[in-house]
């Protein structure tokens, strides 16, 4: 085992623990944090592939702009575990449904990766400039511009969305007070 | 053996000149200068009873945010509370990985190849500092959140708001740049700067990177996260000792190495003059030596004094403009964070986009 590969598991390891305390820590905000941490680890598995503009735009992206509207949002709600529901029991048929659904995409995972590993070669070919910023443009803008087009489009819509349903949040509320008031 | 040492030995001193230089030098006499530019502008004498021209005043201040007792406040969320000031300095420190500080050396010939004088040369280039200030903000939101106190929280909030809102300008503004340059090396975009700086096709990029970076730092006119007459002083108001003086030193940390970017990006690093560098100016003297440093290790120096140079001239603007304008109110920071500058950016992206593609 070389240096590379234990470098790569310690990270996997890390990034499977922190993945777990994101999920099962009892406060909003450290999960928030581990996942900060787990988002570093993602990006170090890049570096170690070399690829280092993916890595920082993991951190750019993730760790710098997303989590801060998770904690953005955790620190002005304030919830305390109560509230969250998480004393509640677990049912056992959700934790065999999830457990079922994880196992399921471990062994899809385990299938097809080989057949995925196949297409490296090709990648080997330009290693010198492989994950450099040029590189990755090159494959980005102009193999993989349409998806990329449309993962764009897609965003702006559910912006477009969202800003639709905050403009017509009022008329909820006022529709949800005129019905309570029938009530009473 | 001392060929294979040789390499690190040079990066072990880059890291040590850096950090020596930025949180042993620099931080301390910025707080100097900060007060007694403070007190010049305000018609008042400043800090004069340490040392000469009360230079020693931060060094005394320091002996004294040390040797404090380390107070903790009722009801604060402990581990936060003594992770947030850490997590203020780290991203302060990471930014100086990238810097180039001069050009190019082999410093006298003690090495083949000229090395860059830069702790870390990444493909990513300036990208890394955008990534890492962006995570400044965590100090800041930690803070305040486990301070318990609203003042605390009220500062947090606008912080993490602000800066959000002002990295996206920032980064804009970059971008131009980037096109400009063609390049995300900083050596590779001062060396393109060489016949012209970046400040002229590029003015109005500087013209949304400054206000970016004014906000992204925290400062007058934007320093509504620290607003003494509303919030005290916002995210650090229960920390004190050696807690609140990391929050300090990040800031101007932070100060320094933005004013070092922004150099590097507009205003051509250590190149001389627009059009005139280092090289002809040698030549003109009939010196005999490059910038390479081929042959002199003056040749490294005198750049990197100039960079320097350059980067205090920066950083009093930035000690100017606080205590020359007033704050903004909140709605007016947010207006002109996404109303004024992301618009200007991005159309200015458009139109230095089709010019050089015109060009």
């Amino acid at each position: 085992m070389n240096l590379q590969e234990v470098v790569f598991y310690i990270l996997g390891a890390l990034l499977l623990i922190t993945g777990g305390l994101v999920a099962f820590r009892p406060k909003p905000i450290e999960s928030a944090l581990w996942l900060i941490v787990n988002f570093i680890c993602t990006s170090a598995l890049y570096v170690l592939l070399g690829a280092h503009f993916v890595a920082v735009i993991q951190i750019l992206v993730y760790a710098g702009a997303i989590v801060v509207l998770f904690t953005f949002v955790i620190m002005l709600l304030n919830l305390n575990p109560q509230e969250l529901g998480l004393t509640a029991a677990v049912p056992w048929t959700s934790i065999v449904l999830i457990s079922g659904t994880i196992g399921v995409i471990f062994l899809c995972l385990h299938v097809a990766t080989p057949e995925l590993l196949k297409d490296l070669p090709a990648l080997a070919e330009n290693a010198g400039t492989w994950g450099t910023l040029e590189s990755f443009s090159k494959v980005f803008l102009v193999k993989y511009v349409w998806s990329f087009e449309i993962a764009g489009v897609l965003l702006l819509m559910a912006v477009l969305v969202v800003g639709l349903l905050a403009h017509h949040h009022p008329k909820a509320v006022t529709a949800g007070k005129s019905l309570e008031k029938d009530i009473s | 053996m001392f060929e294979v040492l040789l390499p690190w030995l040079f990066l072990l001193g880059k890291i040590l000149l850096f950090f020596g230089i930025v949180f042993g030098g620099v931080a301390p006499v910025m707080i100097w200068v900060e007060r007694k530019v403070s007190a010049l502008i305000q018609d008042r004498v400043g800090p004069n009873r340490v040392g000469p021209f009360g230079l020693l005043q931060s060094l005394a201040d320091g002996i004294k945010l040390v040797l404090k007792e380390p107070l903790e406040p009722e009801g604060v969320v402990k581990p936060y509370y003594y992770l947030a000031p850490i997590l203020a300095v780290i991203p302060a420190a990471l930014s100086f990985a990238i810097i180039p500080f001069g050009p190019a050396t082999t410093l006298g010939g003690l090495f083949e190849t000229p090395q860059r004088l830069q702790i870390s040369n990444l493909n990513a280039g300036v990208l890394f500092l955008l990534a890492v200030s962006s995570l400044s903000v965590y100090g800041v939101a930690l803070a305040g959140w486990s301070s318990n106190n609203k003042f605390s929280v009220m500062g947090a909030l606008r912080a993490s708001a602000q800066m959000i809102s002002y990295e996206l300008a920032a980064g804009l503004a970059v971008v131009t740049v980037i096109l400009l340059s063609g390049t995300v090396d900083l050596v590779s975009m001062v060396e393109a700067q060489s016949s012209m700086w970046n400040i002229v096709p590029g003015f109005f990029a500087f013209l949304v990177f400054l206000p970016a970076i004014f906000a992204e730092t925290n400062r007058l006119p934007f320093d509504l996260a620290e607003s003494e007459a509303e919030l005290v002083v916002g995210y650090h108001t229960e920390y004190s000792g050696i807690k609140f003086g990391l929050f300090f030193l990040a800031e101007y940390a932070i100060m320094t190495s933005i004013s070092a970017v922004c150099v590097l990006m507009f205003f051509g690093g250590w190149e001389l003059w627009p059009g005139f560098s280092w090289n002809d100016l040698y030549a003109a003297l009939n010196l005999g030596w490059t910038t390479e440093g081929t042959t002199n290790i003056l040749g490294t120096i005198i750049p990197s004094v100039w960079f320097v140079t350059k980067v205090c001239a920066f950083l009093f603007l930035f000690v100017w403009v606080r205590w020359t304008l007033p704050r903004f109110r909140y709605d007016q920071l947010m207006s002109i964070g996404w109303k004024r500058l992301l618009p200007l950016a991005i159309l200015n992206i458009t139109i230095t986009a089709a010019l050089m593609a015109l060009v």
